[in-house]
């Protein structure tokens, strides 16, 4: 072999060579910029109403998993049916990792108020992880809006009615079957469809 | 920072630019190393010249080498870059028509352009094949090309992105590793090469 291919032959080897020794990269790509993290926390749909919420639990919707992100004390007292319980301290362990970064359902964060969940879904969000949202007003809302709904003016337009029985239901459905309630919902008087007369004779 | 064009730090109208400046520089080197002579690229498969051989062996594992430090130095983000998909069947079908070409022809396409470009008339008719195989595979394609390009596989797999298929996640080791095995392994196959070389008589060219 030619002398004079042997300086980039070796030059070659150990280039590969270090190659070979390369630590391993950190897994740092995965994490946002801050100005990705701005845009993904002012966008509205990270968010999902206690109603929402109720509907899919009582529709027993698998595409939803509710995670609480208080402490396990709080969470053996009172937690909503089929959550899981992470705690926010525990967010970052590794154990936990899959219910988080995950493509299958779409995790639903909620803690007392909306602070705890908010904190856990930046720091998601900031590891790169899709599909968390956040339940708004989190536990307080839960029983303001479903378990105790306020029965609306009776100026208020219909939709509201609507809310308040899907609510009376939900509170019905979360608390048990027991205390049933009379609807107070206002029933709109049937509208009754005057038939149209078919027009007589031909021309 | 890279690729520049996936990431839009420049536009995509750079790419044909871009291509006709390096296809330039390509075509200069390939010229001025002597490759627009058929008897050149021949001499690998009759075992005279083997310099086609460490030309490119010597680009692929250098442009390797430089790419993986790139990519651990975020110059260029390899996850961005495109990878042919992997198409066994007609890879191999691909390569024994190319091959065949090559000994008959005495170009590869590369050189082939190099030498129409000064003027050898072997080069022109070798390009006037090159054209008249993509009419009859484009023409034949759906016809007769459709189902060995594909194989058996549903199409859909190919778009989702299961058939980057690579060498090293095919035998469990890591990329390092293999990129290591290939520089050892080009460095073999240029010493025994040269010992090939030597014991066969050079033609006049």
């Amino acid at each position: 072999m030619d002398k004079r291919y042997i300086i980039p032959a070796t030059v070659l080897v150990i280039l590969g060579a270090i190659i070979l020794f390369l630590p391993p990269k950190d897994n740092t790509k995965t994490e946002l910029t801050a100005d990705q993290l701005y845009l993904d926390i002012i966008e509205s749909t990270r968010f999902i109403s206690t109603d929402e919420i109720a509907d899919m639990i009582i529709k027993r919707d698998p595409s939803i998993q509710l995670i609480d992100v208080r402490s396990a004390e709080e969470y053996a007292k009172y937690a909503l049916p089929g959550a899981l319980n992470i705690p926010l301290n525990e967010i970052l362990d590794d154990k936990w990792e899959a219910y988080l970064d995950q493509e299958a359902r779409t995790n639903v964060f909620y803690s007392n108020g909306s602070l705890r969940a908010d904190q856990a879904w930046i720091l998601c969000r900031r590891r790169g992880f899709v599909n968390n949202t956040i339940m708004v007003g989190g536990l307080n809302s839960w029983v303001e809006d479903i378990l105790k709904p306020q029965k609306p003016a009776d100026t208020e337009g219909e939709q509201e009615w609507e809310i308040y029985s899907f609510r009376v239901a939900a509170s019905q459905y979360f608390l048990g079957g027991n205390q049933v309630q009379t609807s107070d919902v206002p029933t709109a008087a049937p509208v009754v469809k005057r038939k149209k007369k078919m027009v007589q004779g031909g021309c | 920072m890279g690729p520049l064009v996936a990431q839009d730090i420049i536009g995509s109208e750079w790419n044909f630019l871009i291509a006709l400046l390096i296809g330039i520089c390509f075509g200069f080197v390939l010229e001025q190393a002597g490759f627009s002579s058929s008897k050149k690229l021949a001499g690998v498969f009759y075992g005279y010249d083997f310099v086609v051989l460490r030309v490119f062996f010597t680009a692929a594992i250098t442009a390797m080498v430089g790419l993986i430090f790139f990519d651990y130095l975020e110059i260029i983000d390899m996850s961005l870059v495109y990878i042919n998909p992997t198409f066994l069947w007609s890879t191999l079908v691909g390569g024994v028509i190319m091959g065949v070409g090559f000994i008959l022809g005495g170009f590869c396409p590369g050189t082939g352009v190099c030498a129409a470009a000064i003027g050898k008339i072997d080069a022109w008719f070798f390009i006037g094949g090159i054209f008249i195989g993509i009419f009859i595979f484009a023409e034949g394609y759906e016809l007769l090309f459709e189902s060995l390009h594909l194989g058996q596989t549903d199409p859909e797999s190919y778009k989702e992105g299961s058939r980057y298929i690579q060498i090293f996640n095919s035998l469990g080791i890591s990329r390092n590793i293999f990129a290591f095995g290939m520089i050892i392994m080009a460095l073999v196959a240029f010493i025994v090469t040269a010992r090939i070389e030597k014991g066969v008589k050079k033609p006049n060219y």
